[in-house]
Parts: structure tokens; sequence; C-alpha cells
């Protein structure tokens, strides 16, 4: 059975530590931005998870600058900027733009102030490099428990208000209608979303953090129109890409150009982009075929849902 | 701080700042501060792959920049349109991240690109610089009209022939040029914090389009003087003091808006606070439907302009009218308005001036009429985009309700591609018994 999976996993796959830690982790942390990326495809705040995982970089950096872990600089900078980005008024359709690209701007000014004076300070570029594009392998055993907590933390605040949240996120007007406080919800969903960005940061790196959450979310969402399935099925996605990303990852310290293995963030991206397209194909077939149909003449027909 | 490389910068940072000033201008006004993001972003690794190439960055850099905007406007025709976003951008950036990997000396230089080197600008980068900016202010002036129209009504540009894709994929394309300028000297950051922090807090200051430009520019100016001058004073990076800037700028901006809201209707309002306007305003945030927003003072002010264009007289009424109407987020009947001007404004307006008043609205398409099947014709405001909404009517007391719903937008929208007419409005109503009534029942 291993001589015959060979060519798929390499040797030594199953062995390394560093592939463990890889597999488990990556797994976690798709499974909770797959689930919180849902809502952020719904409430249309992809801007704002892609803000957090740029903002992890000035978080990230400042830990760096300081000499604590990279994952509290994650965490407690996308904690602030989610306040901040609450404070100008996130949660209001009109300006939510303008709220998270001036926190953005501002955020990266902060993080191009750190690294700066962390490689004046050390002579280094290294850093640079690794808080942006990250790497699963890298990931030490120490953060493991912390990252297990917070991914327990997320899933744990999503859950609890799962319903009032779905309903506020397809349409707010019901929502506090039905005495939803939806101002409070959409803030504990913006902590979530912090929380889960700085988990993904941790893994595939700030600047591509977006992918794991938006990617998988979008694709499930063009597959099915049901939340709970949509959940799963982002879950899935997110960790088929990741474990997938893994493997392709390991095996690329064999291929050209350099033998030093392709990023293992490269592939899961990729993954994760090509899941989205594909994802669009049902779609249009349906539209064609009701393009088709509507050519000739036919009755008007309510959308059917698949 | 002006002697030998110095000169370079502040030449090469002037010209990036003032196309930012125009284009970021019509970035935020069509609320595409992501793909200004994503662009200039994602194109990084157009940069990373021309040194492993071997092709000059700036060819590198326009590739990609170009490409990613086309994926955008592509994608983001079906689907949703942040997601298609957010999806280019990352594939580009893990693409970076691929050729990064590749080509080891290039690792330092992936600071200066993200960051900016403002101050390492050599001569032989400004013509390049001057000329793609050339062609960026020229293509938003020969664009001016249509771009305007289709980023305010796109509907009405429809309606006009000009293609809201088509403008989106011209627009996404000037933005690329810009990128593909800026970024090679100044970093993906700068020109992002220019083209959001800089037009946002021109925005506050003022609704008229030509001048709020004017504004923009003037800011980020002012923001990249200050920034290089103090990143020269102290070493630190540019992008640092220009990010601080503009989210100062546009911070000072909002508290200016903020003043003025405050000071400007409250002066003739009477002291009374106002009875909630039944229960209309239920479908509605809480913090939607406290007193009024600046889109409202917009109402207002346009609607007094376009009268005094149109060469109407001023009344007091009218004013009186206007002002109830701006506050008003659903439709009213003359009669409604009539009781409303009476209670709440303490003026008492005749129906028969009332009615004069709404004609004339109507006429310059300020206001207007909402079929709900009643006894009379309800007036509302014409709102813009993004507040959009159709009619609950309950048939038992009569009660109209405001509602919006993205998806319905959405179902139009497609619909109207399929059907063999050119759509420029809709209009919904649904008819039913509101909760009240229903449980009376």
């Amino acid at each position: 059975m291993s001589h015959f999976l060979a060519p798929i996993f390499a040797p030594g796959f199953f062995q390394s530590e560093a592939v463990h830690i890889a597999l488990a982790v990556g797994a976690l942390v798709a499974l909770v931005t797959g689930v919180v990326g849902v809502f952020t495809v719904v409430r249309g705040q992809s801007f704002a998870g892609e803000a957090f995982g740029d903002l992890g970089t000035a978080g990230g950096s400042g830990a760096y600058l300081v000499g604590v872990g990279t994952l509290w600089g994650f965490v407690l900078g996308n904690v602030i900027a989610a306040g901040a980005m609450e404070a100008i008024g996130v949660q209001r359709a009109r300006g939510r733009d303008l709220a998270t690209g001036t926190v953005l701007g501002a955020g990266i000014g902060l993080a191009a102030l750190f690294l700066y004076l962390y490689t004046s300070e050390h002579s280094t570029t290294g850093a640079t490099v690794t808080i942006l594009f990250g790497s699963v392998f890298a990931i030490s055993s120490t953060t493991i428990p912390l990252i297990v907590l917070l991914g327990a933390l997320v899933l744990a605040i999503v859950l609890t208000i799962y319903r009032p949240l779905l309903l506020s996120s397809v349409n707010a007007e019901i929502a506090s209608a039905r005495g939803i406080p939806v101002r409070l919800i959409g803030a504990l969903y913006l902590l979530a979303l912090a929380l889960a960005a700085a988990l993904a940061a941790i893994t595939i790196g700030t600047i591509l953090s977006t992918a794991l959450i938006v990617g998988p979310a979008a694709s499930a969402l063009r597959l099915t129109r049901r939340p709970l399935t949509a959940l799963l099925s982002a879950a899935c996605i997110g960790v088929g890409a990741m474990w997938l990303g893994i493997v392709l990852a390991y095996d690329s310290y064999r291929w050209p150009p350099v033998d030093q293995g392709w990023p293992v963030s490269f592939f899961v991206v990729t993954l994760v982009f090509v899941a989205y397209l594909l994802s669009g194909l049902p779609e249009a077939k349906r539209a064609r075929r009701a393009q088709r149909r509507s050519a000739a003449p036919a009755p008007a027909r309510p959308a059917s849902p698949s | 701080m002006f002697s030998g490389f110095m000169v370079n910068a502040w030449e090469v940072a002037s010209i990036v700042a003032v196309v930012a000033g125009i284009v970021g201008f019509f970035t935020v006004m069509r609320g595409s501060a992501f793909a200004a993001h994503a662009i200039p972003n994602g194109s990084f690794a157009g940069a990373a792959g021309a040194g492993l190439v071997g092709v000059s960055t700036l060819v590198g850099l326009g590739v990609f920049s170009l490409g990613g905007a086309l994926t955008i406007g592509l994608l983001g025709r079906r689907g949703r349109h942040d997601v298609a976003t957010a999806l280019a951008l990352v594939a580009m950036l893990a693409l970076g991240a691929l050729f990064l990997s590749f080509s080891v000396e290039y690792a330092p230089e992936v600071y200066s690109l993200l960051f900016g080197e403002v101050l390492g600008i050599s001569p032989n980068e400004i013509a390049p610089t001057a000329i793609l900016g050339a062609l960026c202010i020229v293509a938003t002036a020969v664009l001016y009209r249509p771009l305007m129209l289709s980023s305010l009504l796109p509907e009405v540009g429809e309606a006009r022939g000009i293609s809201s894709f088509r403008m989106e994929m011209l627009f996404l394309a000037i933005l690329a040029l810009a990128t593909t300028m800026t970024v090679p000297v100044v970093g993906t950051l700068l020109i992002f914090s220019l083209m959001i922090g800089a037009p946002a807090a021109a925005r506050s200051f003022t609704d008229r389009p030509l001048v709020a430009m004017a504004l923009s520019v003037a800011i980020a100016l002012l923001a990249v003087w200050s920034a290089i001058a103090a990143s020269y004073e102290t070493n630190y990076p540019v992008g640092f003091f220009v990010g601080t800037i503009s989210a100062g700028a546009y911070a000072l901006g909002r508290a200016w808006a903020w003043r003025r809201r405050r000071r400007g209707p409250a002066a003739d309002r009477p002291a009374s606070p106002r009875e909630p306007p039944r229960a209309s305003a239920r479908l509605y945030h809480p913090h939607m439907s406290d007193a009024r927003t600046a889109s409202d003072d917009d109402w207002a002010e346009r609607a007094e302009r376009r009268l005094a264009a149109a060469g109407r007289k001023r009344g007091g009424a009218r004013r009186a009218l206007l002002e109830l109407l701006a506050g008003e987020r659903c439709a009213l009947t003359a009669v409604e308005i009539e009781q409303r001007l009476r209670t709440h404004e303490g003026r008492a307006v005749s129906r028969a001036s009332i009615y004069r008043i709404l004609d004339e609205l109507e006429e310059l398409a300020l206001v207007q009429r909402v079929e709900t099947g009643q006894a009379m014709v309800r007036y509302e405001r014409v709102c813009e985009r993004e507040e959009h909404h159709h009619h609950l009517v309950c048939d038992a007391c009569g009660l109209v309700m405001p509602f919006s719903d993205p998806g319905l937008e959405r179902a139009i929208t497609s619909l109207s591609e399929r059907v063999p007419l050119t759509v420029s409005e809709h209009e919904i109503v649904l008819h039913g018994a509101c909760r009240d009534c229903a449980a009376a029942a």
C-alpha cells in the first residue's frame, strides 16, 4: 500500500513531526475559518476579513519587536482593529468601505514602522517574509494549546449566537424587528472574525489569510443555499485544500527549480482559488440551461431552488 | 531637505499625490476601496515575477495589475464583488509568494515594494511616472461625465446607454494604470492610503464633486509632503506617516461632517422631540432611524439647488415641506404631510399648496409617486442607490412600511437581463395584513 502511494506521499511524510503538527493545526484552522467565513461572505465583509489579515501584520511585527509570540501579536492587533472598525461604523453598509480602508491604511503604516524598527535593530529582513507569507510547517508545538484554545473560542462564539447571527446577516431589518440586538451580534461576530483571521495568519501568513476565510465559504455558498450545509461544506473544502496543499508542498521538495520546496501557502491558496472557480460550474450550467429555455417561448417560471 | 536625491522624491511624490487624489475620488464614490487595495497589493507579485524572468519591474507590475483588474471585473460580474476581489487578490499574492521563494536575493526588496521607498527614487524614474500619471488624468477627464453618472446613478446611466459593466472595467483599468506607475516608487501602502484617506476626507467637507476632487488632491499633496519631511527628519518609513496622516485627515473630515449635521437642522427644529412616525420605522436598524443622516441633508440641499436652478421661487412652505420629506424614510400622502407640518413644524400649509409643491418636486425628479393601490397617491423623496427600498402595505389599516432585500434586488437585476425590455426602474408593493391587524383578526 505504501509502495503504491509513494508517488503521492513522499518518503517520510507520515513520520515527520512538523507534518503531523501542520496537518492537525491546518485542519483545525481551516475548520474554524470555514465556519466563520460563511457569515463573512453572507454579510459582505470580505474587505474586513482582508483588513484583519493585513492589520495582523502590524500586530505580528509589533510582537517581533517586543519579543513575544507572533500569534499574540496577531490576536491583539486584530482585536484592537475590530474595535476601531466598530467605532467608525463598519456595521452600516454606507461608509463601511471607508471605515475599513482607513483603519487598514493606518494599520499597514504601523506595520511599516514596526518592521523598519525591527530590521534596523536586528539587521535581518527575514521577519517581513515570515510574517507576510507564513508557513504551516514552521508552527512550533508550544503554540498549539493557544491555537486550540482560540479556535474553540471562535467556534463557541459563533455557535452561541448562531441563529440571531444568521438572521441578522441575511436581513438586518427583520432581525431588529424581532428584537435581536443587531449591533451587539455584529460586534461579537467581528470579534470572532478577528480571532479567526489571526489563526489563518499564523498558518498561511497575514496577507494570504483572507483566502482561508473567504475562499471555501464563497465556494460552499455557490454550491448550496442551506446554511448548515454551507457551513459543513465550507469546512470540508477548507480542510481539503489545506491537507492537499501540505502534501503537495512536502512533495515539492523534489521539484525544480530550487531544491527547497515551494511555499505551502501558495498551494493552499491556489487550491482554494481553483475550488472557487470550479464551484461556479454548476451555477453557470444552470444559467445556460435557463437561457436556452427562455430563448424558446416558454411561460415564466419561478426560479427553482436546487 | 531640498537637495540632490530629495528633489526626485518631492517631484515623484507630488505626481503620485495628484493622481491618487483624482483617481481616489472616484474610488471612494464608487465604493471600490477594496479593489483599490487589491490591485496594488496583488501587483506586487508582478514585480517579484519580473525579477525572476528578467524583465523590467514596470512590465511585471503592468501585466499583473491589469490582469488583476480584469479578473476582479469579470469574476465580480457573476457572484459577489467583494468575494471576487478578495480571491483575485490572494491568488496573485500566492503567486508572489511562489516567485519570492524562487529568487533568494529578492527578499529585502519585498519590504520596499510593499511599504515604499520614496526617498530612494532615481531621476530616470520620473519620466515614466509622469507619463503614466498624465495618462491616468487624461483618461479620467475624458470619462468624467459617464463615469460620474454611472457611479452615482447606475440605473439612469444604463437607461442612457452607459453600460455599468464597461464603466467598471474602464475604471479598474485606470486603477491598474495608476498602480503600475506608483508602486515601484512609493509602494503599495502609500498609494492605497492616499487613494482612500484623502478623498474620503474631502467628501466630508463638501458635496460638490469638482470642489471635492480639488480638495482631495490638496489633502493628498499635503499628506505626502509632510510625510516626506517627517520621514527625512526622523528616518522612519514614509508609509507610516502617510498612513497616519491620511487616517487623521479622514477622522477630521468625519468630525466636521458630524458637527455640521448637529448644528444645521437642530437650530430651527422645535425643542419637543419628534414623535416616532407610527410603526413605520420598525423595520429599520435602531441606529438608522434616529435623527437624520448626511444623505438627508444632501437631499434637502440638492433640492434647493435644483429648484433655484429651475428658477422656482422660494417660500417658507416649500422649505418646511423639504425639511419634512428629508427626515422621512418612507412615502407619505399629501394629507399626512399636511398633518405633520401642522403638528411637528407648527405650520399650516393648505392642501392645494402641498400638491403644487409636490408636483414641482416631481417634475424635477426630486420626489417620486408611490402607487400603493390605496385611495391616495403617496410621495417620497428620490433616494440614493443604497437606500433604495420597496413597500409593505397593510390593506386592513393602511400602514405602509419600507423594506429592502438584497436578494430581491439581485433577482430583479438578473431577471432584467432576460426580459425583452431595457429596465430602468422597478417598484415592488407587497399587500397583506400587518402583524397587529393579523393578530386582531
